[in-house]
């Protein structure tokens, strides 16, 4: 460990020296590529850094890299399932720390091995990454402990697409029986006029619109499944995908805007761990903005569940959703 | 139903209207709580069990003797919740739960609680709430109506005089008169584009196809705004009532009500109203003897701020995606289904039973020549008093914002104020004696719009705001034309340089250049009106868009990439707050030693400032880099 605080120490330094601002995003990305064991690619930056720093975007780790990789801090390690993959270039004797990657194949090892084809390249950097890494390593201790906190996060992650998969099977399995959809499209009549108001109901009912139940509505009402998903995409309300017990709307209107909502709603990304839009992993809270809740006098104002609360601190929101637990 | 609840004549209304009033003279006491949408997010719903537990408790057993009212909103959100005692008509403000049995008590005694009264500068009470200088300043001839209406109750309607305009204009009018004599009025439209309602009406009366549709426009998608809902909610009936007389008018016999489902309140007064008017024979067939039919339908919008816009109304409610079209035809020839179809705002029909009530020349004595009654503003952001307003056209911005709004906040200095929603423009402090017309205003750049207000103090940061309006705009654009939907796109990135501080010099050319065009080219009003925030922000505030590009500096201090946290060392205590807050530990120090912020790791969330105690009130903002090319330069000026 103490060496990569060295090594961060020097990343500062030479980021400094080219007259970028150290930022805390900037900086955790460089973290996470000098602990990891291998190249990354943005996606699975993207990924990790959220851990960290939950209100980031996929945009930002891009365009951190672009930014990086121009100052010469980080090298592209060839491409693994036609993705980009980075990693970390050693500034310290001029060699990159992970051997496998493209550049270096066909710089200081050119006489070795001559790579053709876009698959053998990817099955020698697999073949070699693992042990390079681990011989010419400075730190193998770290790099071993490393390799397990990632191997929980997959499983771990492979766990909570299994919770998501069940639950979806689960709602849709409860929903099998269409009595209640045709229930829905009764009291609208059957008129294909009344699509977005049958949406709507189903909505209400369900939470979201399971696909099955959009594919029975078109068969039923004679509407084309591509006309359905216009509608669905179109209008802010329908939701696709399956959503939190509890939604979580928070205010960006005017009024609110220029109270700080801003502010509010960075305070809530950092509580929740999610993004505006997005579902926590337990399926307990969605989070969402909305454009005036019509009580600007509270603003900057969040709804939680049914209740409004006004300007809520970190500490009040992490009591709120306690309570809602 | 036993009972035959249904209507038949105005004589029919007249009576029933006596027998109700009869009846509210003689309850000892009327509770009137507002349940408007700001009040009801400071739980005005517990003021009303707990209303009815005291009832009980005292054992009061005639149903007729205390009458409980939760009526629609009453405009000045932001003393709520609001309650009401008559006959005394005692003005309680901020009421709590707690409250509650102490104002029933002495409310039976007729006493006054004096602690919940307004309180004026001197700090005297004031009972009633026509005193309060926040009313004291506005004409409120649609708003007053709330006061005594339960928003679910067609019988306190009735009782105020309701319907009883519809039973004029079906039994002593024709259709041409109703049509001449709103022409008289002058009403213009209340959604926005302020089209006189009289002549929209006579196009679509005269217009030749049938069947003829009317619709009234609540899909209020404004951030800041909500006078419709305050309207639809508080009192639907006189809404009803005014689509209806539209409708004998141009001689329609279908009518919908697009409403937002944003709005659930709302939707389910608007039903609840519908089938009591249905009930008592007030919609259906052969509406008050007269051989009128009509029916109404709620069409609720599922979120999309397009949608407003009268084509794409019509096209939303037909069932698909709403998306305008181009107009050469107006809606009032081929609309809905492509039949003459007439749109009009909640508000335009909630004056129509006024108007017919009153006549044409009470409405005209409000207001200036060309803009004529009253409109109603919701009042929002950095203001003292936030709330609905209603004030008579012509009145000054300097009136609406200093006398009934109370001045600033915190007793910060005004900069600029934002009208007519996301399609209007900024008003400068030197602009503020215009008067609020619908002509004045479009003259200054922005517009009257539907009516929202948001006022603007210093530290506000008008590049930051247009950004602001555009992101809305850029959202909500349905990318059926390609100005408004890569027009909106560009002018966003453009302000996204400018506020990390990479703007460039040719940048606010560029942006006039854009907003001209998608002024000229766009399809419909969402497009050809966006500009207008970045227009008047540019003329008004230049001065603000060259301190970002040339001097990196956000002279608001509001966009978080061009300042930086910085503790006072003489003035930090070292108590720790702001410590324990920073979401990623930049704060470091020893306690009771003054602490320091590592700007590096520093996010600007901005959360340090807020618990900062205000004794040492230590942290601060700071703005202001020398530029030395795009994203260089750390030296403070």
């Amino acid at each position: 460990m103490e060496s990569n605080k060295r090594n961060i120490e020097a990343y500062k330094q030479k980021i400094k020296e080219s007259g970028f601002r150290i930022t805390g995003t900037r900086m955790l990305i460089l973290d996470i590529l000098l602990k990891s064991s291998k190249a990354l690619n943005a996606d699975e930056l993207f990924f990790l850094a959220r851990k960290k720093q939950p209100g980031i975007g996929l945009a930002t780790i891009y365009r951190t890299l672009k930014l990086l990789e121009k100052e010469g801090l980080i090298i592209r390690a060839g491409y693994g399932d036609d993705r980009a993959k980075y990693t970390i270039k050693d500034n310290r004797n001029g060699i990159l720390k992970d051997s496998t990657s493209k550049s270096e194949q066909y710089g200081s090892d050119k006489n070795k091995i001559k790579i053709g084809t876009g698959d053998r390249l990817k099955t020698n950097i697999y073949r070699k990454s693992g042990t390079i890494n681990k011989s010419t390593s400075d730190n193998f201790e770290d790099i071993k402990r490393i390799d397990t906190i990632q191997n929980q996060l997959t499983e771990w992650l492979g766990d909570l697409n299994k919770i998501k998969r069940e639950k979806e099977s689960v709602l849709e399995e409860a929903m099998e029986d269409f009595g209640k959809v045709d229930k829905i499209m009764d009291r609208h009549n059957h008129e294909k006029g009344n699509l977005i108001q049958i949406l709507l109901d189903i909505q209400n009912e369900y939470n979201w619109l399971p696909r099955h139940i959009l594919l029975y509505i078109g068969k039923k009402l004679d509407i084309p499944l591509t006309n359905i998903y216009g509608i669905t995409t179109f209008y802010k309300y329908f939701n696709l995908e399956p959503q939190g017990k509890y939604s979580i709307v928070a205010c960006v209107g005017t009024a609110c805007h220029v109270r700080g909502a801003m502010n509010l709603l960075q305070r809530i990304t950092n509580v929740l761990g999610v993004k505006p839009g997005d579902t926590t992993g337990d399926f307990r809270f969605t989070l969402k903005t909305v454009n005036c809740l019509g009580c600007c006098a509270l603003g900057p104002v969040v709804m939680i569940g049914n209740k409004y609360y006004s300007n809520p601190s970190t500490g009040q929101l992490k009591k709120i959703l306690k309570q809602l637990s | 139903m036993t009972v035959n609840n249904k209507i038949n004549s105005l004589q029919d209304l007249q009576k029933k209207a006596k027998r109700l009033q009869e009846q509210s003279d003689n309850a000892d006491l009327i509770f009137s709580i507002c349940s408007g949408p700001g009040c009801k997010a400071y739980n005005s719903e517990d003021l009303y069990s707990a209303i009815l537990e005291e009832i009980k408790k005292n054992n009061i057993k005639e149903k007729d003797r205390i009458i409980i009212r939760r009526t629609g909103c009453h405009g000045y959100c932001e003393m709520g919740p609001i309650v009401i005692v008559y006959p005394k008509d005692i003005c309680y403000l901020k009421v709590k739960k707690e409250d509650i049995p102490e104002i029933f008590s002495k409310a039976l005694k007729g006493e006054v609680v004096e602690r919940l009264l307004y309180k004026d500068d001197k700090g005297n009470p004031i009972i009633k709430e026509s005193d309060i200088p926040f009313y004291k300043f506005q004409k409120r001839i649609l708003l007053n109506s709330h006061l005594k209406i339960d928003s679910k109750s067609i019988d306190d309607y009735i009782m105020s005089g309701g319907y009883q305009s519809l039973a004029r204009a079906l039994g002593e009018m024709s259709p041409e008169e109703v049509i001449e004599e709103v022409k008289k009025s002058g009403l213009r439209g209340r959604g926005g584009g302020g089209f006189p309602t009289g002549v929209k009406w006579e196009t679509t009366r005269n217009a030749k196809s049938e069947p003829k549709y009317i619709i009234v426009n609540a899909d209020e998608g404004d951030p800041g705004a909500y006078m419709d809902r305050g309207i639809l909610e508080g009192n639907p009936h006189s809404v009803l009532e005014g689509l209806m007389i539209g409708a004998y008018a141009i001689g329609s016999n279908m009518g919908f009500v697009y409403v937002r489902q944003e709005y659930p309140i709302t939707v389910e007064n608007l039903n609840i109203a519908i089938d009591q008017a249905r009930e008592y024979g007030l919609i259906g067939k052969n509406i008050l003897g007269s051989g009128f039919d009509f029916d109404i339908k709620v069409h609720k919008g599922a979120g999309s701020y397009v949608s407003g816009e009268s084509s794409a109304l019509t096209t939303a409610i037909e069932g698909s995606v709403g998306e305008p079209r181009l107009k050469y035809i107006h809606t009032s020839v081929s609309g809905l289904l492509g039949k003459p179809t007439n749109l009009n705002n909640v508000e335009t029909f909630a004056n129509v039973p006024l108007i017919i009530r009153n006549g044409a020349d009470w409405f005209r004595s409000m207001g200036t020549k060309t803009s004529t009654g009253t409109k109603i503003f919701s009042l929002v952001g950095k203001v003292k008093n936030t709330g609905l307003v209603e004030v008579p056209m012509g009145i000054s911005l300097r009136d609406i914002i200093f006398k009934i709004g109370g001045g600033i906040k915190d007793g910060k200095k005004f900069k600029a104020v934002q009208t007519g929603g996301p399609s209007g423009g900024v008003i400068p402090e030197e602009l503020l004696d215009l008067p609020v017309d619908f002509d004045e205003l479009n003259k200054a750049g922005s517009m009257m719009g539907s009516g929202g207000m948001v006022v603007m103090d210093e530290s506000s940061c008008m590049v930051n705001v247009a950004h602001y309006f555009l992101k809305f705009l850029a959202d909500e654009s349905c990318g059926k034309c390609v100005p408004c939907r890569e027009g909106l796109r560009q002018m966003l990135y453009i302000y996204e340089r400018i506020m990390v501080g990479k703007g460039r010099e040719e940048d606010l050319v560029l942006l006039e250049d854009l907003s001209m065009l998608l002024k000229e080219a766009s399809l419909c009003a969402l497009g050809t009106t966006a500009p207008n925030i970045v227009l008047t922000t540019l003329k008004y505030f230049k001065e603000e868009y060259e301190a970002h590009i040339y001097y990196s500096m956000c002279p608001a201090k509001m966009c978080s990439q061009l300042i930086t946290y910085v503790i006072d060392k003489n003035k930090c205590a070292g108590c720790g707050s702001c410590v324990k807050i920073c979401p990623v530990d930049a704060i470091k120090g020893e306690s009771k030693k003054p602490h320091v912020i590592d700007t590096e790791i520093c996010i600007k969330c901005g959360s340090c400032i807020e618990v900062c105690p205000e004794k040492y009130s230590a942290i601060e903002k700071k703005t202001g880099l020398v530029k030395e090319g795009a994203g260089q330069g750390e030296k403070e000026l």
